[in-house]
């Protein structure tokens, strides 16, 4: 009886012939095909599986008994260690895209002193481990072939300098374009979407524009590997310089009112170490595994959890605050937040072939508890979500969670209000109780000192 | 003409038909290996010279750190 097609392979490891993904008894492994077992051998023999992952740059795996998904293709199966949060690309602010594919760059170059070399440089192939960027695909890397060109250039360009570029130089926000494009921004939108002034810099105009240009005039064209060369010299130089490219785009400064959220909201002090001293509360009653806190900011309170060694996944669907989460993450070396750009109204869709390429955000949880603090009041009056739909979200997606509710005489309710007619007659507190009374065990309820908000820990009746 | 006959043509077509492709999946775009080859050429003197000055540096570095170490 033939295996189901969707059995595996898992997301959208079926591309490579060289191997793919599986899922057996709910765990993944890896095929390593026989097409692919020189280079696989090559990898071990020559050291570069061992440089990089003591580097820290590849996924460590090992070797495994378990029968191959396809024996009629298989050479072994191996075991990567298990990623416990996957993102991608669109959900990453600047840096960690920048880190992403320096890391790349890194990779490619360590490979080449070992006579190997990437195939492909998908930001795909990159997932944060322990808030470090390291490459998942094990198979990606192929035997050197003196003279041959890159054959993960156009790719790298697409998915990784095209979107830091347009982030730098126009807008921070059309990393979003990854979402759309799967295989990364063409290079032609990308140039008609930067202002004419990038040109100026050498690395866009070379790696960008003319690059773009030579594609369209060479797009029919058969035009065989031999005809371009290209020395191992030459190669290293092009690497350099496409890292000295990532390394020097910075991020414009954006103007973000969310950085200044705690001061510029009239905030008072005592309210955030209240709030601090009951998030404290939350993590030692329910002793969460895993966390989603939902509009992070600048992940404040991710990191009482991060400092507790719980994995959290700290997200905001402002650019800024998470770039800040992520600079405060680095410095204070937390390995178990995970800051993402996340709009939790309109979170990232399951995308690709199938639809079974990348899964949608929610497929990739459930988490363990939820915080949301300071956030269901802007889910109710700026994307008009009714507080039903949110308590029924909020209980698909955890077993208890710490939600704060800030009643309409808060003065950042009032905020919201000020410029139009108040159509939410269902927002109160007792409406608040009522809809997460049908999900949740309300088993505590404590007011913030200096406001009239309350939080609430909550814990999903038993289904 | 024996040689061009017995050994280049079969040789040429041997080539020909035998490439020395990479065993890449992902379609890595005619104009963008050109292209590579161009940016390449252009980018390697920089990345001799750099690489030079480099060494040079760190050479120097090493004259300078002993000359110290022996005056203390």
């Amino acid at each position: 009886m033939p295996i189901p097609e969707s059995r595996f392979p898992v997301l959208a490891s079926f591309r490579d012939p060289s191997g793919f993904l599986f899922e057996r008894d709910g765990r993944i492994f890896r095929q390593v095909n026989k097409v692919y077992q020189g280079h696989f051998d090559h990898l071990t023999r020559c050291g570069l599986y061992e440089s990089l992952v003591s580097a820290g740059k590849l996924v460590p795996h090992t070797q495994s008994d378990v029968p191959a998904a396809d024996s009629r293709l298989a050479y072994k199966v191996i075991k990567p260690e298990t990623i416990p949060f996957v993102s991608y690309p669109c959900e990453w602010c600047f840096s960690q895209l920048r880190q992403a594919a320096l890391t790349t760059l890194q990779i490619q170059k360590m490979a080449l002193k070992e006579g190997m070399t990437l195939k492909d440089a998908s930001a795909c192939n990159i997932q944060f481990l322990n808030a470090k960027p390291l490459l998942i695909d094990t198979l990606s890397f192929e035997i050197y072939r003196p003279g041959e060109p890159w054959a993960a250039y156009r790719q790298f360009c697409r998915h990784f300098l095209a979107p830091l570029a347009l982030m730098s130089c126009v807008d921070v926000r059309l990393n979003q374009l990854s979402r759309t494009y799967l295989d990364g921004i063409p290079l032609d939108l990308a140039s008609s979407l930067l202002p004419l002034w990038s040109r100026l810099r050498p690395a866009l105009f070379f790696h960008l524009y003319s690059h773009s240009k030579f594609q369209k005039h060479y797009e029919a064209a058969a035009v065989g590997q031999r005809s371009c060369r290209l020395s191992r010299l030459a190669l290293e130089a092009l690497i350099d310089n496409l890292e000295s490219a990532v390394a020097g785009m910075k991020l414009r400064s954006r103007r973000s009112h969310w950085l200044r959220y705690y001061s510029d909201t009239g905030y008072p002090h005592c309210m955030i170490t209240a709030k601090q001293a009951l998030v404290s509360e939350f993590l030692q009653r329910y002793n969460p595994r895993f966390i989603y806190d939902i509009g992070s900011n600048t992940g404040v309170f991710s990191r009482i959890a991060g400092r507790l060694n719980i994995p959290v996944v700290s997200f905001d669907n402002d650019h800024a605050v998470v770039e800040e989460n992520y600079r405060a993450c680095c410095e204070e070396k937390l390995s178990s937040v995970l800051p993402l750009v996340i709009d939790v109204a309109n979170p990232s869709p399951a995308a690709g072939w199938a639809l079974e390429e990348r899964s949608s955000f929610f497929e990739r949880g459930p988490a363990d508890a939820v915080m949301a603090l300071a956030l269901i009041h802007h889910l109710a009056f700026t994307c008009g979500i009714p507080l039903g739909k949110i308590a029924y979200l909020l209980q698909k997606i955890c077993r208890c969670a710490l939600v704060e509710f800030i009643p309409k005489s808060d003065p950042s309710v009032r905020r919201l209000l000020v410029n139009r007619e108040d159509i939410f007659t269902e927002y109160s507190r007792e409406s608040f109780e009522e809809e997460f009374g049908r999900y949740f065990e309300i088993e505590g309820c404590r007011q913030v000192p200096g406001s009239s908000r309350s939080v609430y820990f909550l814990k999903r009746k038993q289904r | 003409m024996k040689f061009s006959k017995h050994v280049l043509l079969p040789a040429s077509m041997f080539l020909f038909f035998f490439p020395a492709y990479g065993y890449a999946y992902i379609d890595p775009g005619a104009g963008s290996s050109i292209f590579q080859s161009v940016v390449a050429s252009l980018v390697v003197g920089f990345f001799v010279a750099k690489t030079a000055w480099g060494k040079i540096k760190m050479y120097l570095g090493r004259i300078i750190i002993r000359k110290k170490q022996k005056k203390n």
